[in-house]
């Protein structure tokens, strides 16, 4: 028969690798984490700066696309009101897109080598003379908001929004 | 002889044999996850050159670089899978960027498809940036080569015709200005020398680190068909 001390000893040495287990198991999900995380918040920054550098790349305004600048500036730009409405973008693709506010409410699932990434643009005005908020009416400032998701990257039971913002100014072209 | 020392010996021997194999694990673990850091690093070395060369590509002083001979806008001058080569006159000095004389300087990316670099991972190539200087005829001035080796495996570039497009245009040759393109996606992979085993028996296997981006560069929009 099995002595009482060796049974206890052997419980204790089994609790013991149990918690060294324990620690180690969560010490290399952590490591993959940090792995899978690091490589798929890469390609976040990728996608975001690449739909603002396609944004920057088109005219400042669809009034100003091929044509002399409007008489009155601002007043003669596009009015934020007349931006695309998420409706209108569901019928238009993005290479249909000529100037920077036709990227507004424009969303998308692009695939790459990681997965699928969710996108979604908002453009608005701001205003220079109050720390760049946003404002209904025209300025010489337009503000892009890219907000890149995936399924993958998560934060609690919700995908984590990376947003990438730029602002761009009408004198700076 | 006693049976609970017996009993004890063959726990010992099984938790010694876990401990073995845990260690083993936390080893290849951390072992990933460095590599996987260095490959990151790696990349985001490669891709800051490129988001700099690429983004300012056809960028020349109060204009776009234009072929000397016929005064056509000149750009691009290669477009192919793993190498594309442009022109650019970035100036750093206040005299240089005064100077409109100043020759755009010729640049290009090429991945030597050919040649192994490594006894360990046999796909790796040498990644080669190549800036040259050339004269109005044309003539090579001088050549500054740079041989990148730090574990590309992939360096694919695509050509869009129509910015946003899902379509790569295909069968673009070197030589002559490219005027069709708008868009390009670069695609870039870096794999470590070593591979990394999960299992003893186990041959294991590569870590890699892909990065893709596509460029609008604003000056392939001035070009004309």
């Amino acid at each position: 028969m099995i002595g009482f001390s060796e049974v206890l000893q052997t419980m204790a040495a089994m609790l013991i690798f149990s918690m060294i287990l324990i620690n180690a198991n969560y010490m290399i999900q952590r490591n993959s984490t940090m792995q899978i995380e690091g490589e798929l918040e890469q390609e976040v920054i990728s996608l975001g700066q690449e739909i603002i550098e396609e944004a920057r790349a088109k005219s400042f305004d669809i009034i100003t696309q091929h044509k002399m600048p409007p008489t009155i500036i601002p007043g003669g730009f596009t009015h934020s009101s007349l931006f695309p409405t998420e409706e209108e973008q569901e019928l238009r693709k993005r290479s249909d897109f000529t100037a920077f506010e036709d990227y507004h409410n424009w969303s998308e699932i692009i695939t790459t080598p990681h997965g699928d990434f969710s996108i979604g643009v908002e453009v608005y005005y701001v205003d220079d003379e109050n720390n760049f908020a946003k404002v209904e009416t025209q300025t010489t400032f337009k503000k892009i908001d890219v907000t890149v998701k995936s399924e993958f990257l998560r934060g609690g039971d919700e995908p984590r929004t990376y947003q990438l913002e730029f602002i761009r100014n009408y004198y700076a072209e | 002889m006693n049976l609970g020392i017996v009993t004890s010996y063959i726990i010992a021997g099984v938790i010694i044999l876990g401990i073995v194999m845990m260690n083993f694990r936390v080893q290849n673990s951390g072992a990933e996850l460095t590599l996987s850091q260095m490959n990151r690093q790696y990349v985001t070395d490669i891709a800051d050159m490129l988001n700099d060369d690429l983004s300012n590509m056809g960028y020349n002083v109060n204009d776009v670089t234009r072929n000397p001979e016929t005064g056509d806008i000149r750009v691009m001058d290669c477009a192919q899978v793993n190498r594309i080569r442009f022109f650019r006159n970035l100036c750093e000095t206040d005299e240089e960027c005064a100077d409109e004389t100043r020759i755009p300087e010729r640049i290009e990316w090429r991945l030597l498809t050919e040649d192994e670099i490594s006894t360990t991972n046999p796909n790796q190539r040498t990644l080669q940036r190549t800036v040259t200087v050339l004269d109005e005829e044309n003539n090579v001035v001088s050549e500054d080569i740079s041989d990148i080796n730090i574990g590309v495996t992939t360096f694919d570039v695509q050509y869009y015709e129509t910015v946003g497009s899902n379509t790569n245009i295909t069968g673009l040759g070197c030589g002559s200005n490219v005027p069709s393109v708008r868009q390009l996606k670069v695609t870039l992979e870096v794999q470590s020398r070593e591979r990394i085993a999960h299992r003893a028996s186990d041959e294991g296997r590569f870590i890699r680190s892909v990065w893709e981006k596509r460029f609008t560069p604003t000056n392939l929009q001035l070009q004309n068909n």
